[in-house]
């Protein structure tokens, strides 16, 4: 009985040991994380919204369905950033980060997250995959692979991937076409006042 | 026993994965390219030698019927700290080896040598110990990913642009598929089996596996194991 006394108390300790370093650990590095994780986001924008200077604003507009989507709006250049998730994808989800310029054309476009065949559908985050579609806009081109008689490039050996990432981009594209009256007079009147 | 011969230990003699074949799971499952390979590698020797510190440390007090619970819960907490602090304070590292941290909790390098090293051995050797393993583990891991990346691929990246590439040369994809973790790191392991028996037999003497096997574990998994045939 007084052994298991003892292997009880020891144990505990140890279990009491490690959640306090934990908690500690945890509560010491939340703030920093938050910033890092920011940070990361800011710098994907400026990577799908090259040529822009200025802070995103992030701009949440209520879709039909309740949800809201959030978008990152460059006031100055009318430029416009968000993210966009598919589940067409081989491996299950992609997540995009999309630019659009004022025009709606893609000005940029980053792989946030993916779970793609190493080597054959993580080729989706190579640029040789991803600059093409720079400058396309929602009308005008035609958004299927080349070998299915539209004018995507995909990747040899990951139609499901490529065909998974344009899906996606169509329906990006979509979205900013309804939304974009919203995100204008949602953006505009409080120029400023929702900055983070 | 002195402590560059623990050190020097987990580079070949008993290199963790060609030797002591523990944690085949990362092994087959990172080393896709050779940067991942090298950041599975780096992240495990620094959750493995601070293990082996803590753990050697604190040998004394823990009771044997308590031990592997104990070690867990070490373990555990040492890898959710190094993940945290790495998020917090250095988030471009954590870009490229985020996803391996939570994985080096199931790697039984870890569990293995706390329990057949660490708990037995005083800090100064655990650390050398720690050190060793973990980088013999970097070495192997960055040995079969470089294989499988250049043969899977033709080319080798580290940074941004691939330093060195094959041109004219059509990429075998299969290696760099899970059954290509298999075969690399089968031929390997023969390859390696083949020079220490060579080695041996040139020497004159007998080759005898290395000491950390079944025969010597401590750890009493209860699966019944016979005697290896000798040379």
């Amino acid at each position: 009985m007084k052994e298991y006394g003892r292997l009880i108390l020891v144990l505990s300790i140890v279990a009491f040991a490690c959640g306090a370093i934990l908690a500690v650990t945890y509560e010491m590095t939340r703030e920093p994380i938050r910033s890092a994780s920011e940070a990361r986001l800011f710098q994907a924008l400026r990577r799908v919204v090259p040529e822009v200077s200025g802070t995103p604003q992030p701009v949440d507009v209520a879709s039909d369905d309740g949800a809201s989507v959030r978008f990152f709006c460059f006031p100055e250049s009318g430029a416009v950033a968000f993210s966009v998730r598919t589940d067409q994808g081989y491996g299950g989800g992609i997540e995009l980060l999309v630019g659009l310029d004022r025009d709606g054309r893609i000005t940029g476009l980053d792989v946030l997250t993916h779970n793609e065949t190493p080597g054959l559908g993580s080729q989706i985050l190579n640029p040789s995959f991803r600059n093409p579609f720079v400058g396309r806009s929602l009308e005008g081109s035609d958004w299927r692979l080349t070998k299915e008689g539209g004018s995507v490039e995909g990747i040899s050996g990951a139609t499901i991937s490529s065909r998974a990432v344009c899906d996606a981009l169509r329906r990006a594209m979509t979205l900013y076409s309804v939304y974009r009256s919203r995100i204008e007079t949602q953006n505009s009147p409080r120029e400023g006042s929702n900055a983070p | 026993m002195t402590l560059s011969s623990e050190l020097l230990r987990g580079l070949w003699r008993e290199n963790p994965t060609f030797r002591l074949v523990l944690g085949m799971c990362p092994t087959l499952a990172v080393t896709t390219s050779l940067r991942n390979g090298l950041g599975m590698g780096a992240a495990t020797l620094a959750v493995l030698t601070g293990s082996n510190l803590v753990i050697s440390l604190v040998r004394n007090v823990i009771p044997s019927k308590v031990r592997i619970p104990c070690f867990i819960l070490i373990v555990a907490t040492f890898v959710t700290v190094v993940d945290l602090l790495m998020r917090a304070f250095a988030p471009a590292l954590n870009d490229s080896l985020g996803i391996f941290i939570p994985l080096i909790v199931v790697n039984c390098i870890i569990l293995g040598r706390a329990e057949a090293f660490a708990s037995k051995n005083s800090p100064l050797f655990a650390v050398a110990d720690g050190l060793g393993m973990g980088l013999g583990f970097t070495l192997s891991l960055s040995v079969i990913a470089a294989i499988r990346e250049l043969i899977g691929f033709g080319s080798l990246t580290l940074g941004g642009a691939p330093f060195l590439s094959i041109s004219a040369y059509t990429p075998i994809l299969l290696t760099i598929l899970p059954p290509g973790g298999f075969i690399v790191l089968g031929f390997l392991m023969a390859a390696i089996n083949r020079l220490e028996i060579r080695t041996a037999e040139r020497e004159g003497r007998i080759y005898i596996p290395p000491s950390t096997d079944c025969r010597s574990c401590v750890i009493g998994c209860g699966i019944p194991t016979r005697e290896l045939p000798k040379g």
